[in-house]
């Protein structure tokens, strides 16, 4: 071991990080070499003096300044910005007052007023007679437009409109029906009918009646004359558009009707749009374009003995909705 | 003792935040000052130290000490801080920086003391900062080889290099205090 490799040693040898070896090595070197013995004396009251230094203290207060410059929680820092100092406040809320009043007279601007409002309730009464004479091509009024957001999804109350009469749920709505009329029409709890195959044509005229009731379900039942006007006006485009039928259909084969039927439904235009039994008989509703409606009598006659209860009034409507009931 | 406290902590408890801070706010106080050598500087540190602490508690796995990981927080903060050109605060008085316990009732050995730790402080202040952070670590803090390895995240034989090299400069130049 030479004075350098022992004065390497003198930090591990203190630390008592020396493996036996090295320690022995170093203690024979020191035994025999003066200097590096006063050096390591030097050393160790170096390093004596390091372990002697009194601990230092933080600052009085120290504590206390760390806390108040913690952050707060969210809920204290919610808290002073709701209570900024009213220097602050005040020009913030004039400011947001002054948007809002902008805005509001923005909105006034845009808004129509009275005389907008009649020229737009013309247009629906003149709507709702082309709907009545063009049925396959009806053109949604501004009004219609406007309000439909406000009223319910159409699925929503038809599933209501059972549950209100308390007959059991059926599994689809006949399109062309208004709530009034299916409460009526509303059956006895019965087995469930198979699903019904909607013909385009049909629905595509059955769109006439949809728009009908969509215009009388969004608007509000306004109080006074413009209210009354308008439902006038909703319940005349809605009797043009449809007209109900009834009759009773006595048939010699029974097994057979189901696809008899579905030819003439076919043949004529129309399309089966409910189904339910009633005891024995079995009640069919189809909804017929209204110039076919004579076709489909003619065809009932021929699959039995056809007695229509109420027939549609002439001229006849953009489509006819025929309940037959249907016994042996 | 720690682990209930680390756990508090973790959990948002301000009243373990305040706890810990009256526990450790001298030795991180105290190894920022001998780090900076100003005392407004080493406060400045030691709350940033804690501030940080408070933010970062809830990630604090446990895997280290408490103690290491705020011995670490703070010589990184001092480091920074010697790195950074700009320092606001200067260096003041070394001689004050060391103080000596047992003190002397008798005047000129008072005096001589006094001058030993004014010459100690000037050493201490003038290592490079690489070799003063482990050297006030181990022989000042009392951390162990393995602590100061962790805390500066450095190899155990870098840490001993260093703090030879730093006993040994710190020797020559407080030599002729001793026979």
């Amino acid at each position: 071991v030479t004075c350098h490799d022992a004065r390497e040693l003198f930090s591990a040898r203190i630390d008592d990080a020396l493996g036996d070896e090295e320690r022995a090595g170093l203690d024979a070197h020191l035994a025999s070499c003066p200097e590096c013995r006063r050096e390591r004396g030097r050393f160790e009251a170096t390093v004596g003096l390091l372990r002697g230094a009194a601990p230092v203290r933080a600052p009085a207060g120290f504590v206390d300044r760390v806390l108040a410059a913690r952050p707060a929680p969210w809920h204290r820092r919610l808290g002073r910005r709701l209570f900024w100092p009213l220097p602050v406040k005040l020009p913030l809320e004039a400011a947001a007052l002054v948007l809002v009043a902008v805005g509001a007279a923005y909105l006034y601007e845009r808004a129509p007023g009275p005389a907008s409002l009649a020229r737009q309730e013309t247009a629906v009464r003149l709507q709702s007679q082309e709907s009545a004479d063009q049925p396959a091509a009806p053109a949604p009024s501004t009004l219609g437009e406007k309000a439909a957001p406000a009223a319910p999804p159409r699925d929503a109350r038809l599933a209501d409109a059972p549950a209100a009469s308390g007959a059991a749920p059926k599994r689809e709505a006949p399109p062309a029906s208004p709530p009034a009329e299916r409460k009526e029409a509303a059956p006895p709890p019965a087995a469930p009918a198979p699903p019904v195959a909607s013909a385009p044509r049909a629905a595509a005229e059955s769109e006439v009646a949809r728009e009908g009731e969509r215009r009388d379900a969004a608007a509000p039942p306004a109080p006074g004359a413009a209210g009354a006007e308008r439902q006038r006006l909703a319940a005349a485009s809605k009797a043009m558009a449809t007209a109900e039928v009834s009759g009773r259909l006595t048939v010699p084969d029974r097994p057979g009707l189901d696809r008899a039927l579905a030819a003439l439904l076919a043949r004529v235009g129309a399309a089966e749009v409910g189904r339910q039994r009633d005891g024995d008989a079995l009640v069919v509703e189809i909804v017929v374009p209204g110039p076919a409606y004579p076709e489909l009598a003619a065809g009932l006659a021929h699959l039995g003995r056809w007695e229509p209860e109420r027939a549609p009034a002439e001229p006849l409507p953009a489509s006819v909705r025929a309940r037959v009931r249907i016994a042996d | 003792m720690e682990a209930v406290l680390v756990e508090r902590l973790r959990s948002g408890d301000a009243h373990a935040f305040e706890e810990m801070v009256v526990a450790y706010q001298h030795r991180v106080f105290g190894v920022a000052l001998r780090m900076l050598g100003n005392a407004a500087e080493a406060e400045d540190v030691a709350q940033e130290v804690f501030l940080r602490v408070h933010r970062a508690v809830a990630g604090f796995r446990g895997d280290a000490k408490l103690s290491t990981w705020l011995y670490a927080i703070t010589s990184r903060a001092c480091l920074s801080r010697l790195a950074a050109g700009d320092r606001r605060f200067r260096r003041e008085g070394e001689e004050t920086l060391v103080s000596l316990r047992d003190g002397e009732a008798d005047p000129a050995a008072a005096l001589e003391r006094s001058e030993l730790e004014g010459a100690l402080g000037r050493a201490i202040a003038g290592l490079p900062e690489e070799r003063r952070i482990v050297v006030v670590l181990r022989d000042v803090e009392g951390l162990s080889y393995e602590e100061i390895a962790e805390a500066l995240a450095l190899p155990v034989g870098t840490v001993r290099s260093r703090l030879h090299r730093a006993r040994m400069d710190l020797k020559e130049k407080l030599e002729r205090f001793f026979p």
